[in-house]
C-alpha cells in the first residue's frame, strides 16, 4: 500500500451557519486523475480551494505526502491550480504568463527561457509566446493556464471545471490532451466538475459529493455498476427509479414490492437492518438504467426478465442509438436506449401502439433513495 | 447614433437645442468675453478695451507668478499622490467587501459631498488650529508619554520636552494639502473603486497560487490592471486641486496662495480683469492639456485592444 499523495482527514467547512463541507475524509493516490463530482453547491469547489490554500477547513486537516499543510499559504504549497476562468494575466504576453511562476522561484533567466519554450511546446502553443491573451481563443487561453501551472512542476495540479467553458468539439480534443499531459508529466490531477461524462471520461477515480457530504469514491466503472445509493446511480449515468413500498423475506429470499412493478423476487444481498418478516423498505428504490431496457412488440417471454407494457411515445435520434419513450400510464414513462435498427422498426409503429419494455431482474439495484 | 441624428435633423435640433443654448449662453459667451479681456487693457476703473496686447500673457512669466504657479502644481501633485495612496486601499476594501456592505461604504465616502464646502472647511479650521482638536490630542498624548516615562524613571533622560509646543498647521503648505486631500479623496476613490470592482479576483489568486507574495501580486498584477483607474483618479484629483481657491484661502491664512487666489485678487482687489483673464485661461489650457493627454492614452489603449481582437 503506497502512501496517498493527498490525504483529506475529517475536513468540515462552515460559512456562518451553513455547512459547505461535512466531515469528508478522502485519499488521493499519486499519479492518478481524480475527479470531485457533484451538482453545484455540493462543496466540491470549496474542497478544491482548500487544497489550493484559499480556504481553510473549520475542522480536520489536509496532508500532502503525509505532511500537514492545513496552515500553509497558497504560495508555499507545491500545488498549482488551473482556474475555471483560466485567470490568464491579460497585461502579459503568453510567455510572460508562463514564466511568472518560475520568476517567483527566482529561477535563472536562461533556464526560464528554455523551460517556457518546453512548456509551450507541451501544450502545442509553440510560436505563440509573444501573443497577448486577448489574441487567443478560449482553448488556447486554457492551454496557457495549464502550461503556467505545470511549469512549476507541482506535486498536484488542480483543475476547476476544465472543460465546461469549451464547445463540444474542442472539449473532446482537450479531454484527450489533458489525459496525455497527465501521463507525460506524471503529476497528480484533481479535477472539479459537475459533468458526469467529463468525470467518467477523464478520471481514474471519482468522488461523488452531495450537499457537502461524500457519497461514494470509486472508479467510474464501479460507480456505474455498483452505486451506493440512488443519488450516485442517477448522477453517474441515468437511472429509472421505482419506489419500494414493502420488502419481506420468503424462504430467505427478498420479495420487493415496488410501485408499478408488483412483487419481485430479488437475489441481492439483504440490506443491513432488514429483519425477516418485518415490513421495511420505505426509503429504498429499485433502479434500472435505460441502456439495460429492451423493447419488443409481441408478448414473448424472456427468462429472468420482467415486462412492463405501455404505449409508444417519442423517439429521439442520437446517431448510433436512439432514446425511445414508453408511456406506462398518465404520470409515468420509461425511456430505453435502443440501436438504430430497432429504432427504425419502432418508428414505423404509430404513437399509442402497445409495446413491451423488458429488462433482466438481475440488472436492477435495490438502493437507498437519496436522503433529499 | 450619429447616423440616426442625421436622418432626423428636426428631432436632433429639438432635443439638442436646450443644451446647446445653455452652453452658448453660460459657457461659450462668458469664456469669449474672458478671452477678449485677456488681450485688453484697463482704460478706466470699470472699462476694459481689447487692444490685442500680449502684455497680460507676458506678465504670467514674472517670477512671482511663476513661483505661485509652481507652488500650485506642487501642492496639487502632492495632494494627488496622497489621495492615491490613501484612496487605493480604501477602494480595494470597498470593492472586496460583501454586496450588502458596499452601498453603505460608498455612501460614507459620498456623504461629505452633501455638506457645504465652506462649512467643511471651517470645521477643518477648528481641528487644525494652534488650539485646535488635533493639537489638543497631541498635547494629551505628550502628557501621557511623559507620565509613562516618569513611571519607568526616564523622565530626566531628555527624551521628551517638558512642554509640548503646538504645531502650526494653518498658514502652512501642509495644512493646505491636508485640506485638499480631505476634499478630493472621494473623487480619487470612486474611479479606483470602479476599476477594482470589475477586476477578476481569480487573477490575484492565480498570482498567489503561482508563488507570488501579497506585495508582488500588488505590484505585478493588481496595480498594472488598475492603472486606467489610477490615471483617471489622478487627473480627476489633480485638476480641481490645481484650481483650489477656498482651501488655501482659509487654511493657508493668505500665506499659501495658490494660482486661483491670485486670479481672484485680480478680479477683486487689484481690479485687473485683463490679467486675471489671462491667468484664468492659462489655467484652463493646462487643464485641457492634461485631459488631452488622458484621452490620447485612452485612445491608444482602445486601439491596441481593437487590433488584438
Amino acid at each position: 500500500m503506497t502512501e496517498p499523495i493527498i490525504s483529506i482527514r475529517g475536513v468540515s467547512k462552515r460559512f456562518g451557519g451553513v455547512t459547505a463541507i461535512d466531515n469528508i475524509s478522502l485519499d488521493i493516490e499519486a499519479g492518478e486523475i481524480f475527479a470531485l463530482l457533484g451538482p453545484s453547491g455540493c462543496g466540491k469547489s470549496t474542497l478544491l480551494r482548500m487544497l489550493a490554500g484559499f480556504e481553510h477547513p473549520s475542522d480536520g486537516s489536509v496532508l500532502l505526502d503525509g505532511k500537514d499543510l492545513t496552515r500553509l499559504p497558497p504560495n508555499r504549497r507545491p500545488i498549482n491550480m488551473v482556474f475555471q476562468s483560466y485567470a490568464v494575466f491579460p497585461h502579459m504576453t503568453v510567455a510572460k504568463n508562463v514564466a511568472y511562476g518560475l520568476e517567483m522561484e527566482r529561477t535563472k533567466r536562461s533556464e526560464i527561457r528554455t523551460r517556457v519554450a518546453q512548456a509551450l511546446e507541451q501544450v502545442q502553443l509553440e510560436g505563440l509566446g509573444d501573443r497577448r491573451p486577448d489574441q487567443l481563443s478560449g482553448g488556447q487561453r486554457q492551454r496557457v493556464a495549464v502550461a503556467r501551472a505545470l511549469i512549476k512542476r507541482p506535486r498536484v495540479l488542480l483543475l476547476d471545471e476544465p472543460l465546461s467553458a469549451l464547445d463540444a468539439k474542442l472539449r473532446d480534443a482537450m479531454r484527450l490532451e489533458l489525459v496525455k499531459l497527465q501521463e507525460m508529466s506524471g503529476v497528480t490531477f484533481i479535477i472539479v466538475t459537475h459533468d458526469q461524462y467529463e468525470a467518467m471520461a477523464l478520471a481514474d477515480r471519482i468522488a461523488v459529493l452531495e450537499n457537502g457530504c461524500l457519497r461514494q469514491v470509486d472508479t467510474p466503472r464501479s460507480l456505474y455498476n455498483n452505486p451506493v445509493d440512488a443519488f450516485v446511480a442517477d448522477f453517474i449515468g441515468n437511472v429509472h427509479t421505482f419506489d419500494v413500498s414493502k420488502i419481506d423475506l420468503v424462504e430467505g429470499r427478498m420479495r420487493v414490492h415496488a410501485d408499478i412493478l408488483g412483487p419481485l423476487m430479488i437475489d441481492k444481498p439483504i440490506p443491513e437492518g432488514l429483519l425477516p418478516g418485518v415490513q421495511t423498505g420505505r426509503g429504498r428504490v429499485l433502479t434500472i438504467r435505460p441502456e439495460s431496457i429492451g423493447i419488443k412488440t409481441g408478448e414473448t417471454y424472456v427468462p429472468g426478465h420482467l415486462t412492463v407494457s405501455g404505449t409508444m411515445g417519442d423517439i429521439a435520434f442520437q446517431g448510433q442509438h436512439s432514446v425511445v419513450e414508453i408511456r406506462i400510464n398518465n404520470s409515468r414513462s420509461i425511456s430505453a436506449i435502443v440501436d438504430d435498427a430497432t429504432a427504425r422498426e419502432l418508428d414505423g409503429l404509430g404513437h399509442e401502439t402497445t409495446v413491451h419494455a423488458h429488462w433482466a431482474v438481475a440488472d436492477m439495484h435495490l438502493l437507498e433513495s437519496s436522503i433529499n | 447614433m450619429q447616423q440616426r441624428a442625421g436622418q432626423r435633423p428636426a428631432a436632433f435640433i429639438a432635443t439638442g437645442l436646450p443644451g446647446i443654448g445653455w452652453l452658448l449662453a453660460f459657457f461659450v459667451a462668458p469664456l469669449s468675453i474672458i478671452l477678449l479681456y485677456s488681450f485688453g487693457e484697463n482704460v478706466s476703473l470699470t472699462q476694459v478695451e481689447t487692444t490685442g496686447t500680449l502684455e497680460n500673457y507676458r506678465r504670467i512669466f514674472e517670477p512671482e507668478i511663476l513661483k505661485l504657479g509652481w507652488r500650485s502644481i506642487r501642492i496639487a501633485f502632492i495632494s494627488t499622490l496622497i489621495c492615491l495612496v490613501i484612496g487605493f486601499p480604501m477602494a480595494l476594501v470597498i470593492a472586496t467587501s460583501s454586496q450588502r456592505a458596499k452601498p453603505w461604504l460608498l455612501l460614507l465616502i459620498m456623504l461629505p459631498f452633501w455638506t457645504n464646502l465652506l462649512i467643511r472647511t471651517y470645521a477643518l479650521l477648528n481641528i487644525l488650529g494652534t488650539r485646535g482638536r488635533l493639537n489638543e490630542l497631541l498635547v494629551w498624548l505628550h502628557g501621557g508619554m511623559r507620565q509613562a516615562l516618569d513611571i519607568i524613571g526616564l523622565s530626566e533622560a531628555g527624551l521628551l520636552a517638558d512642554r509640548f509646543t503646538p504645531i502650526t498647521f494653518l498658514g502652512t503648505e501642509g495644512g493646505v494639502i491636508y485640506g485638499i486631500v480631505y476634499v478630493s479623496l472621494p473623487f480619487a476613490i470612486l474611479p479606483l473603486y470602479s476599476v477594482l470592482e470589475r477586476m477578476d479576483t481569480s487573477l490575484l489568486e492565480a498570482s498567489i497560487d503561482l508563488g507570488a507574495g501579497q506585495w508582488t501580486t500588488f505590484r505585478r498584477v493588481l496595480l498594472p490592471l488598475a492603472l486606467p483607474g489610477v490615471l483617471t483618479a489622478a487627473v480627476i484629483t489633480f485638476i480641481p486641486a490645481l484650481g483650489q481657491f477656498l482651501t488655501p484661502d482659509l487654511l493657508g491664512r493668505g500665506q499659501v496662495d495658490m494660482i486661483a487666489n491670485v486670479i481672484e485678487r485680480q478680479f477683486k482687489r487689484a481690479n485687473d480683469w485683463p490679467f486675471g483673464s489671462a491667468l484664468s485661461l492659462t489655467l484652463l489650457y493646462v487643464t485641457f492639456l492634461l485631459l488631452t493627454l488622458r484621452a490620447f492614452s485612452d485612445a491608444r489603449r482602445a486601439r491596441r485592444t481593437e487590433n488584438r481582437g
